[in-house]
């Protein structure tokens, strides 16, 4: 006597479900290999991707009271689909799409600490300008300058402005904090400041828009 | 006089240096008695200041030589009022302090043994009641220099060499003009003689310093070949035990073998006569037969399962190639794996149920 899978019409359209889970777990695997092994083009890859998991969270979301586990699931079931649980049931966004989202954080951080180069830029020219040349007044607006430039990622190591605020922090820090720059000292500064500022601009990407 | 205390400072050190010496310079003294030996020099020392502890190589008279602690100098001898210094060696032989020491009087150029003197021998060889008497531990170094001092003061043991008088003249008695030329003689003799041997000792000494050297060297390039051998005998050894134990290892193995052997001859000549019987038309999927239609079941759906996979695994394959392409190769992958599923699932069924049935055999039997 063979064994039925299932014995009634329920059962039958439980274990159907069963199997279309199983496909979308088998295919989206399928899907990350050849994207990984770049067979399809992004766009290619997220268009389907998306298709994948629309299908698998309408049918996981039905299938609530049986299968609460997707993992068990594939277990049960002796699946090897990793990425594919990953992609499905832990990110729920074609690769694509995340990777994407992290590039647009990095950038608006970036974005962050070039306002902050800026405004460190213009604060310590203003300061020589008003005449502030004590170093316990302009070595603390330089620090800050140094380290916003180091903080820069798109910058190379030696950017002017950088290699200038370390030789200016450096002569300073030989000084007293109640001896004054000479004026051909403040002058020599400024000048660096806003030669290394010029360079900064130019250094930033698409600064024509 | 006491000695200045830098000098009893640096006679601490190099007694102590001495003493202490290990390896082939040691001293050969016993080991208990050489803070005795330190002791009796020291007051020595501290007594007769003219006297000073030195290391030297003593030759004895069978021809070894040793390394040897002395006490080097002068000793007083005062005589008819006046204190005259003998120059003296005393040696501590390697059997010191419970033997006594060698003392010899050490004449220099223009002296001249006594000859003969009751105490002294030509060679300056000392001898002495005292030495003669020697009891250990009481007698010391200190007693033995004033018995020196008191023995050459009753009879001198040395006096200077004199010029030769001036000519006799015939007027002078012949009495006194008489002895003069045999001990002129006499006197030239026994210094040429000395200075002989002090001269051939030297060379003898010299050489044998230098024959020592030799010898040691020879003697630890031997050593080290002996080393070299003895470690070398090891290897060959352990070589040995290896391979007597591969030998018996191999030995085992050869004897298994021999018995899969005579396993294997005695069944093929007890199915030799079987292979007639079989059929020519031998149909090979009847080879094998499922025990019960359960286990039939399990079969098929094990090798349909199986199947799909190596289809996707082909279709991998040619999407790969290019020779797919990708909206069918995904297309299909999703149907095959949902079909895939049925079987997997039956077979998964069917599992439960032999095992459930295997289970109930087992209750049963044990029941009964």
């Amino acid at each position: 006597m063979e064994v039925k899978l299932w014995n009634d019409k329920r059962e039958r359209e439980m274990y159907e479900n069963f199997a279309e889970l199983y496909a979308i777990i088998k295919a989206t695997e399928k899907l990350e290999k050849a994207y990984i092994r770049d067979l399809i083009s992004p766009s290619e890859y997220e268009t389907e991707c998306q298709k994948l998991i629309v299908h698998f969270k309408t049918l996981s979301a039905s299938l609530k009271d049986m299968v609460p586990n997707i993992e068990r699931f594939a277990e049960t079931y002796k699946m090897d689909c990793s990425a594919a649980v990953y992609r499905l049931v832990t990110s729920g966004v074609p690769a694509t799409v995340e990777h994407r989202a992290a590039a647009s954080a990095s950038t608006s951080s970036s974005a962050s600490v070039v306002a902050e180069c800026v405004q460190n830029f213009i604060t310590s020219m203003d300061s020589l300008k008003l005449n502030m040349v004590a170093v316990d007044q302009v070595y603390p607006l330089l620090s800050d300058l140094s380290a916003s430039l180091n903080k820069l990622s798109i910058l190379p190591p030696d950017f002017e402005g950088k290699i200038k605020m370390k030789e200016w922090l450096l002569r300073l820090s030989k000084m007293g904090a109640s001896d004054e720059l000479t004026e051909q000292q403040a002058r020599q500064l400024h000048f660096d400041l806003e030669s290394s500022y010029n360079s900064f601009m130019a250094a930033l990407p698409n600064a024509g828009n | 006089m006491a000695p200045p205390p830098a000098k009893m400072q640096e006679i601490h050190q190099f007694l102590s240096s001495a003493l202490t010496q290990r390896g082939p310079s040691a001293l050969p003294y016993a080991e208990n008695t050489k803070s005795l030996i330190r002791q009796h020099l020291l007051n020595l020392i501290s007594s007769y200041t003219s006297l000073d502890p030195k290391t030297a190589t003593f030759t004895h008279n069978d021809g070894r030589s040793v390394i040897l602690l002395q006490a080097d100098g002068t000793i007083p001898m005062p005589f008819q009022g006046v204190s005259y210094n003998i120059p003296v060696v005393i040696w501590l032989l390697e059997s010191y302090p419970q033997y006594p020491p060698c003392v010899y009087v050490n004449p220099t150029r223009d002296m001249i043994i006594k000859r003969p003197h009751s105490n002294v021998s030509p060679s300056g060889l000392v001898s002495l009641p005292y030495l003669q008497n020697w009891i250990y531990p009481s007698s010391n170094l200190v007693d033995l220099a004033s018995h020196l001092s008191a023995a050459f003061s009753r009879d001198p043991p040395l006096y200077s060499q004199r010029r030769p008088p001036p000519q006799p003249s015939p007027s002078i008695g012949s009495g006194y003009s008489r002895p003069l030329p045999p001990r002129q003689t006499d006197d030239a003799a026994e210094v040429y003689k000395k200075n002989a041997i002090n001269r051939i000792v030297e060379m003898v000494h010299g050489d044998i310093v230098l024959m020592r050297s030799a010898r040691e060297v020879e003697t630890e390039g031997l050593l080290s070949l002996q080393s070299d051998l003895k470690r070398r005998e090891e290897e060959i050894n352990n070589g040995f035990k290896e391979m007597v134990i591969e030998k018996e290892t191999l030995e085992q193995q050869l004897q298994v073998i021999a018995m899969n052997t005579d396993v294997l001859g005695s069944w093929i000549r007890e199915n030799q006569g079987k292979a007639k019987d079989l059929l020519v038309d031998l149909d090979v999927d009847d080879s094998f037969e499922c025990i019960d239609s359960l286990s039939k079941q399990m079969l098929e759906c094990t090798a349909l399962d199986l199947a799909i996979e190596d289809v996707v695994y082909s279709m991998d394959k040619s999407f790969r190639d290019g020779s797919l392409p990708f909206d069918q190769y995904l297309r299909n992958v999703r149907l095959l794996s949902r079909e895939q599923f049925f079987h997997r699932a039956t077979a998964e069924k069917v599992r439960e149920i032999q095992m459930d049935a295997q289970v109930a055999s087992i209750a049963a039997r044990l029941h009964s």
